[in-house]
């Protein structure tokens, strides 16, 4: 007995020891999945649904006529009502599924919910379990080049040459011509691609979307007050609202939302500055910073008398849940958002009828000599990362998917749907059926674009449309139950010249390695220094009077490298388009 | 004895004053536990209208349950639920297995390398190797995308098993010397002798497995991709995330989405709260009377 206790007890013990060391052996990511897909074999693989995720082995280098197999890893679009996990119901999942079978490709896509997914890819990026092709969004630049550089994501220009049809290389250079500044390195490399997004155009001009104050319109009419057009006249309006008590609770409590931690909140822009710790000032084509602007001082005096006034509660500052319960409450007479949103209204849900937040356009004579600037998101937007990882050898077949991403029939698909169904071509122009249904019934119906659908999984390519005339876009925006109010403001953005980007990053060339050292090294401190600042200004806490010192203290962070480093990007984007 | 009533009667004064401030002092303690969930009760049960503009504070405003009942009609939630009873269950028992076996041999005197095993265990429990090494373990065993990501390596507590082998060191050494005098080998001497004089450690080490296996996330999140996979505390983190999306970051062709999911999240997280805590607050009471005992449990003995 005590013989075979023994027995056991060594068994049990050579059991764990083996269990221990059965990590140790370099598997890489053998799949197990329940599908029973054994790894780099040529079953049938059309796409699987995300609960069979288990990261896949290597592929099979491809031959000419095979159907090309690929993996793909990215964040489930997680629409609330257009639902990733419903596609097979979907015709446009079918359409997109005729395309790639069409191209001869198969796509085995790997679904990550959102909110887990910036975790998750930091983590599987720095394992052996990757797929062909990975969204890579969360990463910043600087990583991914070095990544590029050990191996783990394949460098694209030459298999781009090799292998592509064109089309990849004619949306990038010609249709989104913004786009090759921004993903070639210095030296000509390319590790990523990206999402690609053109708005409309009107008599051949791009129409951009404007960001800026938006003012309760209902409120202006009950105060018998015009829509301000300078400075004065708002604040005259938001100091009438709280005193005729217009929201009608009994309580002088009317507010507006000013964000005073950072400068991109319609006013400072008002004052003519910029719309971050650097901005680009696209009338001069200069990188400059608010902090050395002409009427700094000015915009921070107007906002601290607002907070003494109780016109901004300093509470809000920073804080989404308190903006949003002011919002919810019908307290809020303005705030910043862009000029043609339609979905503002929503935020009042105490039960008040007839609210109509309008976008004041801009604002004049905030101070002598002021020009007011315009923050401006740019028709042709370049966001998120698609890499190819080290694990992928079919390098035909994944230069084949792309080309059919950046190609108009994919585009077609992906914004505007299934032709005759969600859409239809009318004197030359593709107008959306399913446009003014809002997202809850084209889940019901099952009709949607591509976008919502597996958007962010799949490279986006979103193409517009050029209106031939100015009223045939007014109608189209009608249509989309934007007010008067609203596309005239989207109109005066059109032609407006003193504007900064939303989106700095647009008009940046790639940062070299140098400089990526400079940004790494100089901009949380900066940033963080400047929201510090920004909010004891507006409240008081910090005196104008000191603010050669806050300069000099900027300086010491590095805000003049910074500044210089993105001019120099700046200046290289420019000439690269020329 | 006039002495004796003087001191008694200023002594019972006294301990009136102090009784007082007792009482005051643990019944603000009391309020500011309680409130904080008091406060998601009655916001999960008010009008939305209430909750969007954050006006409930003593009492609901507007009695309605239908955050409740989109909750219950969300399968999503039923499955998470379900992964987060089959972690919590499993972990437990395995647990209590481990630390129970790994914390016996620890307590014979005559084990060869006690010193040893000891340090080598305690080190362990002080330094890790972090989340990239843990994760290239996961995924080189190849426990990624599966349940076992999550039980096994919450199988062994090295805390827990501490905790044993003192409860069990405490234990006279003479019911030990009296077993082995009648035949018991080691483990009759565990299993029925030592384990049903344990209860109250035992309690211990399961409410703290439990505890901490219902309230975790972080792993499911780095290990499980799969949403049908994925434990309550997960549906939860994607609940509140939706409410917390910065707006200034997202483009045009974003932002009506996430204003979308947004609104509905708002009181949605309420509700969410008070079904995943009350499975907690219903256990709590069973290990009640082994929770105090236990407190104990790691102070020296006379």
């Amino acid at each position: 007995m005590r013989k075979r206790m023994k027995t056991t007890a060594a068994v049990l013990a050579l059991t764990l020891l083996t269990a221990a060391l059965a990590g140790c052996g370099d598997q890489g990511g053998q799949s197990s999945s329940d599908s029973g897909q054994s790894s780099g074999q040529s079953q049938a693989s059309n796409e699987k649904s995300s609960d069979e995720s288990q990261p896949s082995d290597q592929g099979q280098p491809a031959q000419s006529g095979e159907v090309h197999k690929l993996t793909i890893l990215g964040p489930d679009p997680g629409n609330q009502f257009i639902k990733y996990e419903e596609r097979e119901e979907y015709e446009v999942w079918q359409a997109l599924q005729d395309m790639l079978a069409e191209n001869g490709l198969e796509l085995e896509i790997e679904a990550v919910p959102q909110d887990q997914y910036t975790v998750m890819i930091q983590t599987r990026m720095s394992s052996n379990s990757l797929p062909d092709i990975v969204n890579v969004s969360p990463i910043d630049d600087a990583s991914l080049i070095a990544m590029g550089k050990q191996g783990t994501i394949q460098e694209l220009s030459g298999l781009i040459g090799q292998y592509s049809n064109g089309n990849i290389e004619r949306m990038y250079k010609e249709k989104y011509n913004t786009g090759y500044p921004l993903i070639q390195t210095s030296e000509g490399e390319i590790y990523w691609l990206t999402n690609l997004h053109k708005g409309n155009t009107y008599e051949g001009k791009e129409v951009v979307q404007g960001l800026g104050i938006q003012i309760r319109k209902d409120w202006l009419d009950k105060a018998n007050l015009e829509m301000p057009e300078t400075l004065e006249d708002f604040t005259n309006a938001i100091h009438t609202f709280r005193e005729m008590d217009v929201n009608g609770n009994g309580q002088q409590d009317e507010i507006i939302l000013v964000d005073c931690q950072t400068f991109a909140n319609g006013l400072a822009q008002v004052f003519g500055l910029g719309n971050g710790i650097v901005a680009l000032d696209t009338a001069n084509g200069k990188i400059v910073s608010p902090w050395y602007q002409d009427h700094v001082k000015d915009y921070f005096a107007y906002v601290n008398q607002l907070i003494q006034d109780g016109i901004i509660d300093s509470a809000t500052v920073g804080s989404t849940d308190l903006q949003n319960q002011r919002l919810a409450d019908n307290l809020v007479g303005s705030w910043y958002a862009y000029d043609g949103a339609t979905y503002l209204d929503a935020y009042v849900t105490n039960g008040t009828e007839g609210v109509d937040y309008e976008p004041v356009f801009t604002l004049t004579d905030a101070a002598e000599g002021c020009v007011p600037w315009k923050e401006v998101e740019t028709s042709q937007l370049v966001w998120d990362r698609y890499c190819i990882t080290k694990a992928c050898t079919d390098l035909e077949g994944v230069v084949k998917f792309l080309d059919m991403i950046y190609s108009e029939e994919y585009s077609d698909i992906l914004t505007w749907g299934i032709e005759g169904k969600d859409f239809e071509v009318r004197d030359g122009m593709k107008v959306s059926l399913i446009n003014s249904m809002t997202n809850e019934e084209k889940g019901a119906a099952k009709r949607s674009s591509g976008s919502p659908l597996w958007g962010g999984l799949l490279p986006r390519v979103q193409t517009s449309v050029d209106y031939p005339t100015k009223e045939a876009w007014e109608e189209q925006q009608r249509t989309e139950n934007k007010s008067e109010l609203k596309i005239q403001a989207l109109e005066k953005s059109v032609d407006y010249k003193e504007w900064c980007p939303l989106m700095l990053d647009n008009f940046l060339a790639m940062a070299t390695d140098e400089e990526n050292e400079t940004i790494n090294r100089v901009q949380t401190g900066i940033q963080t220094y400047s929201d510090e600042l920004c909010i004891k200004l507006a409240q008081g806490t910090a005196s104008l009077d000191d603010f050669d010192s806050y300069l000099e203290e900027l300086k010491e962070l590095g805000l003049d490298e910074l500044i210089a480093v993105q001019q120099a990007r700046y200046d290289r984007f420019v000439q690269s388009r020329n | 004895m006039a002495k004796n009533t003087q001191i008694k009667s200023h002594v019972k004064n006294g301990s009136r004053a102090f009784d007082v401030f007792c009482v005051l002092f643990c019944g603000m303690v009391c309020l500011v536990t309680l409130y904080p969930m008091y406060y998601v009760f009655i916001m999960s049960v008010s009008a939305p209208e209430a909750v969007n503009s954050m006006s409930v504070f003593l009492f609901p405003k507007g009695f309605q349950l239908d955050s409740y009942a989109i909750l219950f009609k969300d399968s999503q939630m039923w499955r998470a639920y379900g992964n987060t009873i089959i972690y919590t269950v499993s972990s437990t028992l395995l647990i209590l297995i481990t630390s129970v076996l790994g914390a016996y041999p620890l307590t014979v005197s005559g084990l060869r390398g006690r010193k040893f095993f000891v340090t080598f265990l305690l080190i362990p429990m002080y330094f890790g190797g972090g989340l990239i090494p843990s994760f290239l373990l996961i995924n080189k065993l190849g426990l990624y995308a599966t349940r076992w990501a999550i039980i096994l390596p919450s199988a062994f507590n090295i805390w827990n098993m501490i905790l044993v082998r003192t409860f069990f060191s405490g234990l006279p050494e003479e019911l030990r010397e009296s077993a082995r005098m009648d035949g018991a080998g080691h483990l009759r001497i565990l299993f029925q002798i030592f384990l049903p004089i344990s209860k109250a450690v035992l309690a211990v080490v399961s409410i703290y497995s439990i505890v901490g296996m219902w309230n975790s996330w972080f792993n499911a999140q780095v290990y499980l991709p799969s949403v049908d996979l994925q434990p309550l505390q997960m549906y939860l983190k994607r609940v509140l995330v939706q409410m917390s999306v910065d707006l200034s970051k997202l483009n045009s062709t974003e932002i009506a989405d996430a204003v979308e999911k947004m609104f509905s999240a708002t009181q949605l997280k309420y509700s969410m709260i008070i079904f995943t805590t009350l499975p907690i607050i219903f256990t709590y009471p069973f290990f009640q009377k082994y929770f105090i005992k236990g407190v104990m449990v790691g102070s020296l003995k006379g």
